[in-house]
């Protein structure tokens, strides 16, 4: 509709957080064919997230700007940004972990800006057509991303299953848009709302929400949609993987936030029934499940489905501070996972990653600082105060008392504390005694920019955790109305 | 004034050095207590106002959370024992505790700032911070440094506490939301919470949350399963600060949070607490005859013991909330005294098993006749301060319900059974194995002496504690 007149300066600048990661890497990729330099991609890569951080925060306070069937407003921008960061923080930590792992380094960099581009505008869609070709950005990317060391079985293995589960949902999803199309002739949200409010919810329209709710489900990786998840974890390497459970679950949250804010699919009884289900169900497994792990990153995978199931009792409890809540607790879980990301990528050598439980054991009296951040890290995760993770899981909480949902409550409860089982094993492993084990880890002296990444991670948990008002504040601001 | 107090304590063991730092810091919180109980002392008994000190600054205003701190006599007597008893452990663990002291010293004097902000915290969310603050310390501390099967008992502490703890939360939530929808304004201040009324069932369902969380503390019987692992797994230290303090963060939460709150439903429960308490004191006491673990034993006499408190808060007079308070002070001196006694035999043999001891009397006579006088405490004996505790216990609670009191003072008896015993097989009877033990060093004896003098000066002059606590006991039963 917007597409018939010529795009202003204005709207220009408006789009630049978006602009940038699209020319990033394609400069980045000529000067790759020129000429092939680590630590200039990486820094370039750096750069162009760090632009885009800056144009998000000068725009912040714009009017939203509807063109091209996205919505740049503050929702939008507030999820760009934090990306962003989140994308500064993979880079800081990619570096090292390329420079021991991969002959190839480059492009690595080109596909995260890619998928990071593919998170934003999904978040930014407010038509189906963008959701999807977002959708498919951020899964292309990730396709490659999951295999890049190629070397690995493992993660050719990973990126395969990968590539098939996600045409797979994006096949799912596509067909539940045709089914909303089929009953309402439009595409853009806002059409489709104000179609539902003339007709209500017919049985096609139902299926097709739930078919969507399917494909978003395996983005989210909740359950029953989950089974990709803890191969594609353990396979990917560190990095990716932290970039698999931040940024691109994030950008599905994003992108349901805003669908469901302006379609009102959460008044269909069947369509909440069928989020609870889920919510319930992916605490109960992932957490069950995660209690069997004896690898690091596979734990972590079953435990982000519990993370997920979470976030959707916030995400049910729509109305009541519910959606504040859901994008509160991703942040916290964005800060806390790669916290656990960043450790094993920073331990991780050429030989192998860090990832199993046993090579924990008895960090703290080798390396007391790595040990205590990595507590913190699992403390957070288990929702225990002082840690961004337990006041996520507050502000949780009390949207889901406002909207009443208590047996889902008394589920994340019990989860809760199944999740502090597994998660203070990994705490008493790294506290336990250094029986006869070898000193596996090897640290470069000096200050890296791993470390200077964890240790921002770890501002982040600490200040979440102690006073979220700011946050919290700016993300009430940036609610959609 | 003393919340200033906790937020520098908080802040100062940071820089987590040796035992010095500790101790002097414990000690200078310590000395602040007392001296602003000793010139306050008139302004304390006397006041018609409850609290004595009330702090609040912003925290996360939107969701209706303050920083809110504020203090009455019952907080004041329950910082000065837990500063008392800090100073205390971290003498204790002077010699006890070897490797990674700094690390050690760090979760004890952390311990020691989450136990003071639950007694001072009046915001239900920093109330469950503290409450969860002072736990992972604590599993820290017992799964390090504790005994041979320290890692069972540490997981089993942590995820008792940590599970009742979640329903508490969720009782919170539950109260400040119903609050929030009957009054417009969300917060979760005691002050704003007080007087919320509710459907007599959902008044109920939420105490039980509140009970829940307090009553795997305290502990009541069907819930006591960690302690006896907990305690008897812990450095000394440790079971001083469990049984002394964290027992007693139970009995606190009951009496300024559980009742008020919900006076209705506490109505309707009152005769089962009383029996459950009861069960309590029936239960410990022939639990710890049967055992054969020193410490064990002791673990199981605080069951017991509780069992009393639970009895006394029930039964809703004020005879029986000052034996409760009494008992709730004397028990942590008590039973701590037992546990620090134990750990000193356990320091010198390696073992806490009764049946290797016997007629150690002649060989270390002072380390004995202080077990002498702290197990006759736990009897009950008139001159010690649990004697007038489990007196003023069960005589209020006798007004209340005269069949319950009557089969719980059963308890006593008992109770003689089971601390003389820990007497008689230790110290004498025929030597059954040879040991080389020194008697008590003057650290042990300046340790155990304050324990010693604090237990009579309880014992034959309570008065000063019952006066503090009059106001707030007046004012908790106001609320009924």
């Amino acid at each position: 509709m917007t597409m018939n007149k010529i795009i202003t300066t204005q709207e220009l600048l408006q789009l630049m957080p978006f602009l940038l990661m699209l020319a990033g890497p394609v400069i980045l990729l000529v000067i790759i064919a020129i000429k092939r330099n680590h630590l200039f991609s990486w820094f370039f890569t750096l750069m162009t997230f760090a632009g885009v951080l800056v144009t998000v925060i000068a725009n912040f306070q714009q009017l939203p700007l509807n063109i091209a069937m996205l919505t740049v407003d503050k929702f939008s921008l507030l999820y760009t940004g934090i990306f962003a960061i989140v994308g500064i923080v993979i880079t800081l930590l990619s570096h090292n972990y390329l420079e021991k792992t991969s002959d190839h380094k480059e492009e690595f960099y080109l596909l995260l800006v890619f998928a990071t581009l593919g998170s934003s505008l999904m978040v930014a869609s407010n038509d189906f057509v963008s959701l999807f070709l977002s959708l498919e950005v951020l899964s292309v990317s990730l396709y490659s991303m999951i295999a890049y060391l190629r070397n690995q079985d493992r993660a050719i293995e990973a990126g395969l299953k990968y590539l098939v589960l996600a045409a797979m949902s994006s096949a799912v999803l596509l067909f539940g848009i045709a089914l909303v199309y089929f009953e309402t002739g439009a595409l853009s949200y806002a059409a489709i709302g104000a179609k539902l409010g003339k007709t209500g919810f017919t049985p096609y329209l139902v299926a097709g929400f739930a078919m969507i709710i399917a494909g978003a489900g395996f983005k989210m990786s909740v359950v029953p949609f989950h089974w990709w998840t803890s191969d594609v974890y353990q396979g990917a390497n560190s990095p990716v993987t932290s970039f698999i459970a931040t940024v691109s679950k994030g950008g599905m949250v994003g992108a349901m936030i805003r669908m469901f804010t302006i379609i009102p699919g959460l008044e269909n009884n069947a369509v909440v029934l069928v989020l609870t289900i889920i919510a319930a169900a992916s605490m109960f497994l992932g957490n069950i499940l995660a209690l069997q792990q004896t690898n690091l990153k596979r734990l972590l995978a079953y435990s982000s489905i519990a993370h997920l199931g979470y976030i959707l009792i916030a995400f049910i409890s729509f109305g009541n501070g519910g959606t504040q809540a859901a994008t509160f607790y991703l942040l916290a879980y964005f800060a806390t996972t790669l916290g656990a990301f960043g450790i094993i990528a920073f331990l991780s050598t050429s030989e192998g990653e860090a990832e199993n439980i046993s090579f924990y054991k008895g960090l703290y009296w080798r390396k007391p600082a790595l040990a205590a951040f990595m507590t913190l890290v699992m403390f957070s995760l288990a929702g225990i105060p002082l840690t961004s993770g337990f006041v996520g899981k507050f502000f949780v909480a009390t949207s889901g008392v406002k909207a009443d949902l208590w047996v889902l409550l008394f589920f994340l409860a019990i989860n809760s504390v199944i999740g502090v089982y597994y998660y203070l094993r990994v705490v008493v492993m790294m506290f336990s005694n250094k029986d006869n084990q070898v000193e596996t880890i090897v640290c470069r002296k000096g200050v890296s920019a791993g470390m200077i990444a964890l240790v921002f991670v770890a501002v982040m948990i600490l200040y979440l955790g102690v006073y979220p008002s700011g946050i919290m504040e700016l993300i009430q601001k940036s609610a959609i109305n | 004034m003393l919340g200033g107090a906790v937020a520098w304590i908080a802040g100062s063991f940071n820089q987590h050095y040796a035992r010095n730092i500790s101790l002097v810091t414990v000690l200078i919180g310590f000395v602040i207590a007392l001296v602003y109980t000793a010139t306050n002392y008139v302004h304390i008994t006397t006041s018609t106002t409850q609290w004595l000190v009330d702090y609040k600054s912003n925290w996360i205003p939107a969701y209706g959370i303050s920083f809110h701190l504020a203090m009455d006599g019952l907080s004041l007597i329950l910082i000065l024992l837990t500063l008392f008893l800090g100073v205390l452990s971290v003498l204790i663990s002077w010699k006890e505790i070897k490797e990674r002291t700094g690390f050690y010293y760090f979760n004890l004097l952390w311990i020691l700032a989450g136990v003071i902000g639950v007694f001072t915290a009046v915001d239900l969310f920093l109330f469950y911070f503290f409450w969860e603050i002072m736990l992972i310390p604590m599993y820290f501390l017992i799964g390090i440094w504790g005994h041979e099967r320290k890692i069972y008992a540490a997981y089993k502490f942590f995820i008792y506490t940590q599970a009742s703890g979640l329903l508490m939360f969720l009782a919170i939530l539950g109260l400040y939301y119903i609050h929030g929808k009957t009054t417009g304004t969300y917060s979760f201040d005691y002050f704003d919470l007080l007087g919320t009324k509710f459907e007599p069932a959902m008044g109920f369902l939420l105490m039980s949350g509140f009970l829940l969380a307090f009553a795997v503390k305290l502990p009541v019987v069907p819930l006591h399963n960690w302690l006896p692992d907990a305690h008897t797994q812990a450095p000394t230290a440790g079971s001083l600060i469990l049984a002394g303090l964290l027992l007693k963060t139970g009995a606190y939460g009951i009496i300024r949070f559980a009742i008020p709150f919900f006076p209705q439903a506490a109505h309707v429960f009152a005769p089962y607490g009383m029996i459950i308490g009861t069960i309590g004191i029936l239960y410990g006491a022939k639990l710890a005859f049967s055992q054969t673990d020193l410490k064990r034993l002791v673990a199981y006499t605080s069951v017991s013991h509780m069992g009393f408190v639970m009895l006394g808060v029930w039964a809703f007079n004020d005879l029986a909330y000052q034996g409760v308070v009494m008992q709730m002070v004397t028990h942590g001196i008590s039973t701590g005294a037992l546990f620090i006694l134990v750990g000193f035999m356990y320091e010198r043999t390696h073992t806490r098993d009764i049946n290797s001891f016997g007629g150690l009397w002649a060989q270390v006579p002072k380390l004995g006749s202080m077990m002498l006088i702290f197990a006759l405490a736990s009897l009950g004996l008139p001159g010690l301060g649990n004697f007038i505790a489990e007196f003023l216990v069960l005589s209020g609670s006798f007004k209340a319900n005269m069949v319950i009191t009557s089969i719980a003072s059963i308890g006593l008896v008992l109770g003689t059974i089971y601390s003389l015993r820990i007497f008689q097989r230790v110290f004498q009877g025929p030597k059954l194995k040879e040991w080389s033990m020194p008697d008590l060093s003057w650290r042990e004896v300046i340790v155990i002496g304050s324990l010693v003098l604090v237990i009579f000066w309880l014992g034959f002059y309570p008065q000063p504690v019952i006066n503090a606590v009059k106001p707030v006991i007046t004012n908790v039963l106001g609320y009924l």
